[in-house]
């Protein structure tokens, strides 16, 4: 396989679809887990909770690592097909499908987890607000699934 | 299945039979006790001291005792160490068993450990400052002031030492003697008149001034005395701390349930020292489920002398929530209560969400070893301890879930990340689903569960709705969505052609007019609480949009199929590692081979549970109780005997 293969760019495409998303959900999960253990040094009982708010910022994880899948299963190299007849300009349309997906999954996941953590300050406070609190956090995630959704639309249309 | 209906009621009772009156509501232990206080009515200040300090002295010794106790370890970790009795033996107990003399005796054993305590380390300090000076041949109280000089003993490192020792007798050699009894220490001896000066070269110098003992012997038999002397404290020491568990062996239990007793005699006095009254009569005013409402007025009118209970009419009060579920869906109460219980009157999600989160669960973990062992695990701890109703209720949906996962690994070809057909060629044959080499498949399948999941969240506000009597907004606030949601689950089956006949004829010529048709109703309908014309239609216009964010939601559920690959993923990768790694050690290959086979899985089923338990949580939280869920409700506390010490047991048959 030549370095700058149409195989290598999708490789590319699908690195950039897991490992945004992975740093995005490192990060955001970072922010939520710090004030869930102060927040759990008071109130254990709220441990149960502070896991939910501190999980919501994971999902931007789990969907790049879906859009990689999708992008080595719809490229054909799933499963390491190396006679693929990919050309340079479906590989490098591969490569950008991985972009929105991302690049959303980590900027959402990194503001996700600062909406979670200030949530879980308001759990700590009153935690008949724990729904609010999901919503408001979850909002944010849309934008991931929006990252997701135009790279399946991206994926169909290659 | 559903939020429980409450009573609101109000019991007059004599003053004088307050307690009485509180002793039958915490036995009963179904009813929430409500702040209100009545017009006409004064309430008291809680005075219960003594029982309040003899609870506190009791905690102390249970605390006290608990590390000392023998016991099982998993009882200790699923029970939390508490004592197993009954009521008539609690009765018995509350009778004749004096706390006082095992307090006491838990005092006398504490006092005298703190003691050993400080003498073993008064000991050891000594020691430490002794043994440096144990060459010094004078006795130690010799080591003091003359009419014309004084002496100093000094510590420190041996580099320090030196350079003091050159300066000094460089500076002041006619009015000093100093004598090294080690690397690390220095006897100093001047004469008073150079003290001044003395003492601040040694300030400078970084060495420390050691305060040695006033013994009458030399440093090396003081330090033989100090050390029988630590010995006998740790022997001492040791003396106490088997009488401390001999004690914890007999006491501890009684010393549990006594704390327990007093707690809820505490409560008892508590609540009557602070009820509301008049000169006579207590007024106590409480929730109470409406099935229960009758038995508790029985059981209070038989007891008390005289009584009068009232329904209240609670108006716009919001009464507290409690949820009533039977056995199969009780367990996904957990899932209900993590996030906040409805609000009273509103929909109890818990059946709802039941199955939807025992398929979401099954395909996250999707592993017939991983499914099996977590029944097998759960099965144990709910067949073999008693647990708390929180615990229990975590493990039976763990238990479920792992059943789940069972028969969901079959279909998936998941079996610890061994390919099904290197196991046996059967289980190749009943697999449904690859989502290693072929995920579109599992993908579309989660992207219909979060159809359907999401659909029926919109049905559940329909009837939500419609129970509150809203039956207007219940069909055109849902009514059109629920029909879009079904026109697209026909178009999608015709377009994969399951769809035949009449209806696939429809579908092929007019597909078009019929969303645009639906578009049309969702216009017209959604914005028509608007005051005119212009903002209904606007507003109908701006509702489409909500499309997207149903769609949206519908593509969340790719993390069924993501958490279910990093499952089977992880398992793979642990098996290839242990093969690896065991390939390559000589002799002990097959045993380290293993010990990374049960390391890895255990720690993939620890965190593939985790990930199947909060991502299917959130699954309802987010997407589906957004659909028809607006408030969360008050959680229902009874008052009742809070078993922190104790789980009480029913009396064995012999004893009835």
């Amino acid at each position: 396989m030549e370095f700058f293969s149409p195989e290598v760019l999708v490789f590319i495409g699908a690195v950039l679809s897991a490992l945004f998303g992975f740093i995005g959900s490192t990060i955001g999960m970072g922010y939520a887990g710090r004030a869930g253990s102060a927040v759990v040094a008071e109130r254990p009982e709220l441990f149960g909770r502070i896991l939910l708010m501190q999980a919501l910022p994971g999902s931007q994880g789990i969907y790049g690592l879906v859009g990689a899948f999708l992008i080595l299963n719809f490229s054909g190299l799933l499963g390491g097909d190396v006679e693929s007849s990919l050309t340079m300009a479906q590989g490098m349309q591969y490569l950008m499908v991985g972009i929105p997906i991302g690049f959303s999954g980590l900027l959402s996941g990194m503001f996700q987890g600062s909406v979670a953590a200030n949530g879980i300050s308001t759990i700590a406070k009153d935690d008949s607000l724990t729904a609010q609190a999901i919503v408001l956090s979850a909002m944010i995630e849309t934008w991931a699934i929006f990252g997701i959704l135009i790279g399946f639309i991206l994926l169909t249309a290659i | 299945m559903a939020v429980i209906e409450m009573h609101k009621i109000r019991v007059y009772a004599p003053v004088s039979e307050t307690e009485s009156l509180y002793k039958i509501l915490q036995d009963f232990g179904a009813s929430a006790l409500a702040a209100d206080v009545p017009e006409t009515t004064t309430v008291g200040e809680e005075t219960d001291f003594s029982t309040r300090q003899k609870l506190a002295r009791l905690d102390m010794a249970t605390n006290f005792l608990k590390p000392y106790v023998k016991g099982d370890f998993l009882r200790g970790a699923f029970e939390g160490g508490r004592a197993h009795t009954s009521a008539s033996e609690l009765a018995k107990l509350a009778s004749s068993y004096d706390a006082e003399e095992a307090i006491s005796d838990v005092e006398r054993l504490q006092a005298a450990l703190a003691e050993s305590d400080r003498n073993k380390k008064k000991y050891e300090q000594e020691l430490r400052t002794i043994r440096e000076w144990v060459r010094l041949e004078l006795p130690l109280n010799e080591i003091s002031e003359t009419a014309q000089t004084f002496t100093l003993a000094l510590r420190g490192p041996e580099r320090i030492i030196n350079k003091f020792s050159a300066r000094a007798e460089s500076e002041m050699s006619e009015a000093i003697s100093l004598q090294n009894v080690s690397e690390t220490t220095i006897l100093l001896t001047a004469l008073k008149d150079a003290r001044e000066r003395l003492e601040e070269i040694v300030s400078t110098s970084g060495l420390e001034v050691v305060k040695l003992p006033n013994a009458e012997h030399t440093a090396a038999e003081e330090m033989t005395r100090v050390e029988a002397a630590l010995a006998a404290s740790v022997s001492d020491h040791e003396i106490i701390e088997t009488q401390i568990t001999k004690l914890a062996g007999s006491e501890f239990s009684n010393l549990q349930k006594a704390s327990d007793l007093a707690l809820w005699e505490h409560e008892r006095n508590a609540a009557t020292q602070t009820t509301a009254r008049t000169e006579r009569l207590s007024v106590i005013t409480a929730w109470i489920p409406k099935r229960d409402h009758a038995s508790l007025e029985k059981n209070i009118y038989e007891t008390l002398s005289a009584s009068a209970i009232e329904v209240l009419d609670h108006g716009e009060e919001k009464p507290p929530t409690e949820l009533a579920n039977n056995s199969h869906t009780k367990p996904f109460e957990t899932i209900t209560r993590l996030y906040g219980v409805p609000a009273y009157k509103d929909l109890d999600p818990t059946p709802q969400l039941a199955p939807f989160f025992f398929v979401f669960f099954a395909m996250c973990l999707s592993d017939v070893g991983y499914g099996s062992t977590l029944m097998l695990l759960t099965g144990l701890v709910l067949w073999k301890y008693h647990l708390e109703a929180g615990t229990k209720q975590l493990l039976s949906l763990l238990f479920i879930g792992g059943f789940g996962s069972f028969f969901a690994g079959i279909l998936f070809g998941g079996y610890l990340g061994v390919d099904p057909s290197s196991i046996h060629p059967a289980l190749a044959k009943v697999q449904v689903f690859d989502p290693i080499s072929d995920p579109l498949p599992v993908f579309y399948l989660s992207l219909a569960l979060g159809f359907i999941h999401i659909s029926y969240g919109v049905f559940l506000n329909l009837v939500r709705q419609y129970k509150l009597g809203e039956t207007k907004d219940a069909i055109l606030d849902n009514g059109p969505w629920l029909l879009v949601f079904i026109s697209i689950a026909l178009a999608v089956l015709n377009a994969t052609g399951y769809l035949s006949g009449n209806l696939n004829l429809f579908l092929d010529n007019h597909v078009s007019n019929l969303f645009i048709g639906l578009a049309l109703l969702l216009v017209l309908t959604q914005g028509r609480k608007e005051k005119n014309i212009f903002s209904k239609l606007l507003f109908g216009v701006l509702s489409l949009y909500n499309g997207v964010g149903y769609f949206a939601d519908v593509l969340s559920y790719s993390r069924l199929l993501a958490l279910g690959l990093a499952t089977g993923a992880l398992g793979f990768s642990i098996n290839l590692i242990a093969e690896f790694v065991g390939g390559a050690t000589p002799y002990i290959g097959p045993l380290v081979m293993a010990i990374i086979l049960f390391l890895g899985h255990t720690l993939n089923i620890t965190i593939s549970v985790l990930g199947a338990f909060i991502n299917s949580a959130r699954l309802q939280f987010v997407e589906f109780f957004s659909k028809f869920s607006t408030d969360t409700g008050r959680v229902y506390v009874p008052f009742r005997k809070t078993e922190r010490n104790v789980i009480i047991l029913p009396d064995p048959p012999s004893s009835k």
